[in-house]
């Protein structure tokens, strides 16, 4: 099970509700990926206008709600976007996201660690994303942050684990759960991130623009599954030079 | 003034002096059931830049350019 902020979750695929072509596909998606914490992004309403349902079909499932802050610039507007979540939700949680950049979508550090503080100190429970820099998820866990979401590689792009070297690093020293998010766009990866030791993963991309998402949702699952019943079963060392698996005996010699 | 100014999401939109945010907010097609729990609307207002709890919706009279933002959460990763 995954705790985060004492809270217990059965799955360890936390999904990404954008990019879906329909919110009907979407929480299918997300039923078939068993995923149990799902994101969501803030948007300014349209009067007059039919908005998107995601949001009351997410309620129909038994899945705990992860607002974003998608669309910040600065701490300050973070800050802003987490209390008017909070306000739609009456929830605590929070996926801080701050990314002034629009090319890259990268998130600013120095935002992201300011947001943070202030956000811990209001009560809510922080899920910070930010780059594969275990320095700076050090200092996001002590300010109170829940867990940790370091990237594999830019939003969107599918390129897998492209900081993996930082990310064992970020595993090995952190204390609080570590969520590879951005970037994984295979199943094969997300095995790989929770082989390495990732308390869970979030994917949204990946399964969203699949050409059957249902299907690739519950790849997913099991991927993450697998890796992590590997990594519980102890991943073995990996070494220089050949060592064999059966005696050398020269039994097809005659003595 | 027969009628004031009001700001919604950026568009400028008229309306009777003292009207409720609830009011207004049901007048703009924003809230299709006021008998609707209204922690479960799915909705969050900012009047003149500052977060208006649901509660307070009901008794909060709008002025004469007074600026309101209002959000909901969508699909997003």
């Amino acid at each position: 099970m995954l705790t985060l902020a004492n809270q217990k979750f059965s799955s360890r695929l936390l999904m990404g509700t954008g990019k879906f072509s329909s919110p009907s596909i979407m929480k299918r998606s997300v039923k078939s990926a068993k995923s149990t914490m799902v994101t969501l992004a803030m948007k300014r309403l349209s009067a007059h206008v039919e908005h998107d349902n995601s949001l009351a079909l997410l309620r129909e499932l038994n899945v705990t709600l992860l607002p974003n802050t998608s669309g910040a610039k600065n701490a300050q507007e973070a800050i802003f976007a987490a209390e008017l979540a909070y306000e739609v939700l009456g929830s605590p949680w929070v996926k801080l996201e701050i990314h002034p950049d629009q090319q890259h979508l990268l998130p600013d550090p120095i935002e992201t660690l300011r947001a943070a503080e202030v956000l811990v100190k209001k009560g809510f429970n922080v899920l910070p994303y930010c780059h594969a820099d275990p320095v700076l998820c050090r200092r996001l866990e002590e300010v109170g942050c829940a867990a940790v979401m370091p990237l594999g590689a830019p939003i969107g792009t599918n390129q897998g684990l492209q900081t993996a070297l930082f990310l064992r690093i970020i595993i090995e020293q952190a204390n609080v759960p570590v969520i590879v998010d951005a970037g994984i766009g295979k199943p094969s990866e997300a095995m790989a991130a929770m082989e390495m030791g990732a308390d869970a993963v979030l994917v949204n991309t990946a399964i969203a623009t699949a050409a059957n998402p249902v299907a690739m949702a519950s790849a997913f699952s099991k991927a993450v599954e697998i890796g992590r019943n590997a990594y519980e079963a102890g991943m073995p060392n990996t070494q220089q030079d050949a060592q064999p698996s059966s005696p050398l005996t020269q039994f097809l010699v005659q003595e | 003034m027969s009628q004031i100014s009001i700001s919604i999401n950026g568009t400028q939109v008229t309306c009777a002096p003292n009207t409720s945010v609830l009011a207004f907010l049901t007048t703009q097609g924003l809230i299709q059931d006021i008998s609707q729990d209204m922690i479960q609307n799915g909705m969050a207002v900012a009047k003149n830049g500052s977060i208006l709890a649901k509660p307070l919706w009901a008794n909060s009279s709008l002025q004469h350019n007074d600026k309101l933002d209002v959000f909901t959460l969508v699909a997003g990763g």
